[in-house]
């Protein structure tokens, strides 16, 4: 099959670059089903090893027992891009699966999400596992564990590096991009010991700042966290933009297979029309990215047009597309609504039954179910005893405490010292010891 | 450069953690085995059959930094052709009294694992930590085994034994000076012998009190012995046949799904029970061939407590363990526990008490201790 995909591979490049979307060129990998359950459970070659991947291994793999969820695909963000395809898919689930990869590398070329990050896995990250068995045999997999699963939780509290000198004090010059260069010499009595914070308060990157400056981590606990860390930057732009690369996948293999040029068999072309249409199949309780990314994408092309849609489809992010876009029209012609889970009055059952909601209601709501937000905290300050003073940066709601407590106890034992996690939308603070 | 397709075989990074993770499965299994009591049919299911386990507590999740739950009713998002009051969706209930775990993470999604009905069984054994229970000889022992240790003048082809046949034919060239030939009457066949072999076929009844006075937890905690009871006696008798009765003041046999709901009102005669049971048995396993078990749970709160001891006793010969797990026993007057009346009996009759969910497991030991250790 093969042979016959590589000679096909002209026709779809030639159908891609008169839909306007060819960004270069993608390394098609045919790979068999555990593989591709593997890779799919760690998101790319070079993720720390972490048990939690075990479990996504198995529960994808459960899926596909049960004929539930099957992977068609799964594609990684170096350059070119990396598309691993499954060996049991028919020709024609190949040759749709195919241009749908051709969709997901122009967003990891095009999108501004994916500019300023990494082009490729860095070599360091691929390190990563090598360097996580060295401490796991010279540790225990125990210790290595403890220290992941202490840092896992926050693993999306991350920033890239802040600069290094603190916010300028009021009163001075007026900040601007040159400052630093001509910036005093530090006064002797900074030198002497007045604790010149490396990071400007507040901070986003908590994890960072535990990883660099807890007094207790060893060496090589300090580096697993930064590890965690730097993995999480990498991830980070793919996590809020799956609706927007799942949308625009389906609808450039969609528009690459009903173009005449494009050369399949009229068998080949219903089966892939019937495996596109289960893919963009709308589910009743649970959205699915792929269908209303396709038709938001389709919707904006109609009321924008084509050249406003992909420039908003290549700026925004899932939660921020339809914050800014979606309308009472949209809504409706989405056919979008809430439902709430009610227990029926027989046979203990429960009902997911539609309720009325305004249109904003339901724009708001959409934008949380599909970008799943990560809760702002921030790291305020250091405690008078050395203990980390964290902040929650929303009045919309306050923490799951037992999840939350969990999580900070495990802050506080990377830290070695008390952690408290201050709820302004009611909830009592939350502190954990660190001992 | 243009795209290329290719196939290729990275390598196999996730052994480890996919080991890792089935390991934290397995401790967290044990914590929830004592409620491995669902619908499916644990007790007399196939050993191949797969059952699912919800893990509740999340205990194989890490802790996430999310909203918390409000006092709202969960809602959702989804897409179709719906308005305001259209049901477009159903699941089943919540289901309540399960318990909750408390593990590894403190998340709180539940995790479902798949294991076949062996698989749930040896982590139930392993759970007990008692000795593996040795099959009992019996003084009758008349029951032969087939022993291919001899040979015969007479049989199929297929059953010729070469050399025995080769060696007869050179003696015989050697005593006459012919050439050896392998005639009919040198030909040696394998043949066996028969050798007594002690008996070891056993069968398991569990009695279970349907009368009114079972509450949830009790049938709960009934249950739950079942299984562990089964879970032990399977390590030795793989293809023991189990029979499940139900009694109020009648006594009645009933396939498992019916056995693990059923409830009725009414009073509680043992005596009638043991009768039946004792009757089917001896028809269907007479005591010389087979190792007979009872699991009788119950709550004690019966009408006819001497009757019963009477029938037991008379019983008590004829069976190799006669377990009485009382769940919640009620000990005011005018209740007669059955406990006491029954405690006095010894060997093989055996009586724990369950309470609480915690003290199943330590009362399955007390209950399926090595015969050894009893009398020491």
């Amino acid at each position: 099959m093969i042979s016959e995909l590589q000679a096909w591979l002209p026709r779809l490049d030639a159908v891609i670059e008169r839909l306007g979307i060819a960004s270069g060129p993608v390394d098609f990998q045919i790979v068999d089903a555990d593989t591709l359950y593997e890779l799919a459970a760690y998101g790319f070659p070079g993720q720390l090893p972490h048990w939690t991947h075990g479990r996504d291994y198995w529960d994808q793999k459960r899926a596909l027992e049960r004929g539930r969820g099957r992977l068609y695909e799964m594609i990684v963000n170096t350059e070119p891009p990396q598309a691993y395809l499954l060996d049991g898919n028919t020709r024609a689930a190949q040759q749709l699966v195919m241009a749908h990869c051709y969709g997901h590398a122009y967003i990891f070329r095009r999108h501004s999400a994916f500019a300023d990050g990494w082009k490729s896995t860095p070599a360091d990250l691929l390190w990563a596992r090598e360097r996580v068995r060295a401490y796991t045999a010279e540790y225990g997999a125990e210790a290595v564990e403890a220290v992941l699963d202490a840092a896992l939780p926050w693993q999306w509290y991350v920033e890239e590096d802040a600069p290094d000198t603190p916010a300028p004090k009021s009163g001075g010059r007026l900040a601007g991009p040159y400052d630093r260069l001509f910036a005093a010499p530090p006064s002797r009595k900074a030198a002497l010991g007045e604790r010149v914070p490396k990071y400007r308060w507040p901070t986003r990157d908590i994890l960072g700042f535990v990883a660099r400056h807890s007094p207790v981590l060893e060496d090589w606990e300090r580096d697993l966290c930064d590890l965690v860390r730097r993995q999480a930057l990498y991830l980070r732009p793919q996590r809020g933009t799956k609706m927007i690369h799942e949308g625009f996948a389906a609808w450039a293999n969609q528009h690459a297979l009903l173009d005449p040029e494009i050369g399949l068999s009229d068998a080949d072309q219903v089966e892939a029309a019937r495996i596109w249409a289960q893919v963009v199949r709308r589910d009743p309780v649970d959205l699915n990215p792929y269908a209303l990314g396709w038709e938001l994408y389709e919707w904006l092309i109609r009321v924008h047009g084509a050249a406003a849609a992909r420039e908003i489809w290549l700026t925004e992010t899932d939660a921020s597309v339809i914050r800014n876009y979606v309308t009472a029209e949209t809504v409706r012609d989405l056919k979008l609504y809430a439902y709430q889970w009610e227990s029926a009055p027989y046979d203990n059952v429960e009902d997911a039954r539609v309720v009325e909601a305004s249109w904003e209601a339901i724009r708001d709501a959409l934008a949380n179910a599909v970008a799943s937000p990560i809760v702002p905290i921030e790291l305020t300050g250091l405690l008078p005893q050395g203990g980390l003073r964290l902040e929650v940066r929303t009045h919309e709601y306050s923490l799951d405490r037992a999840q939350a407590t969990t999580a900070v106890r495990g802050l506080a034992l990377l830290w070695g010292g008390p952690v408290v996690l201050q709820q302004p939308a009611g909830g009592a603070a939350i502190q954990e010891s660190g001992r | 450069m243009s795209s290329v397709v290719r196939h290729t075989a990275p390598p196999r990074i996730g052994q480890q953690d996919r080991q890792r993770y089935l390991r934290l499965v397995r401790d967290q299994l044990k914590q929830r085995l004592p409620h491995v009591v669902g619908d499916a049919p644990i007790l007399t299911g196939p050993a191949d059959q797969r059952v699912a386990i919800p893990l509740p507590g999340g205990g194989l999740t890490l802790p996430q930094l999310v909203p918390g739950k409000t006092q709202e009713r969960p809602t959702g998002m989804g897409q179709g052709p719906a308005g305001p009051g259209d049901v477009v969706a159903r699941r089943p209930g919540p289901i309540s009294g399960n318990g909750a775990g408390t593990g590894r993470g403190g998340g709180h999604v539940d995790h479902v694992v798949d294991l076949t009905i062996a698989e749930i069984h040896e982590l139930m054994r392993e759970d007990l930590r008692l000795p593996r229970l040795r099959p009992r000889p019996r003084a009758d022992a008349d029951a032969s085994a087939l022993v291919w240790n001899s040979r015969s003048r007479h049989g199929g082809l297929s059953q010729v034994d070469v050399k025995a046949s080769l060696l007869g034919a050179i003696q015989r060239a050697a005593v006459t000076g012919q050439p050896p030939y392998l005639t009919d009457d040198v030909l040696r066949y394998h043949s066996w012998s028969e050798r007594p072999r002690p008996k070891t076929s056993a069968v398991l009844y569990v009695l279970r009190d349907v009368s009114g006075s079972m509450s949830r937890e009790k049938v709960y905690l009934s249950l739950a012995a079942a299984n562990y009871v089964l879970a032990h006696l399977s390590a030795t008798y793989p293809t023991m046949p189990v029979h499940l009765w139900a009694h109020h003041e009648d006594a009645m046999e009933v396939d498992e799904a019916e056995w693990k709901h059923l409830n009725s009102a009414g009073g509680t005669r043992i005596a009638p029970a043991y009768d039946a049971i004792r009757a089917h048995m001896d028809l269907h396993y007479p005591p010389d061939g087979w190792n007979r078990y009872l699991l009788h749970l119950s709550d004690g709160d019966v009408e006819d407590p001497e009757e019963a001891r009477a029938a037991l006793v008379a019983w008590m010969p004829a069976l190799a363990l006669a377990g009485i797990v009382l769940t919640q026993p009620i000990r005011q007057a005018p209740h007669i526990g059955l406990g006491r009346v029954m405690a006095g009996l010894g060997a093989p009759v055996r009586v724990v008490e369950i309470h609480t969910r915690t003290q199943i497991i330590e009362a399955m030991r007390t209950l399926l201790a090595d015969d050894e250790e009893d009398e020491a």
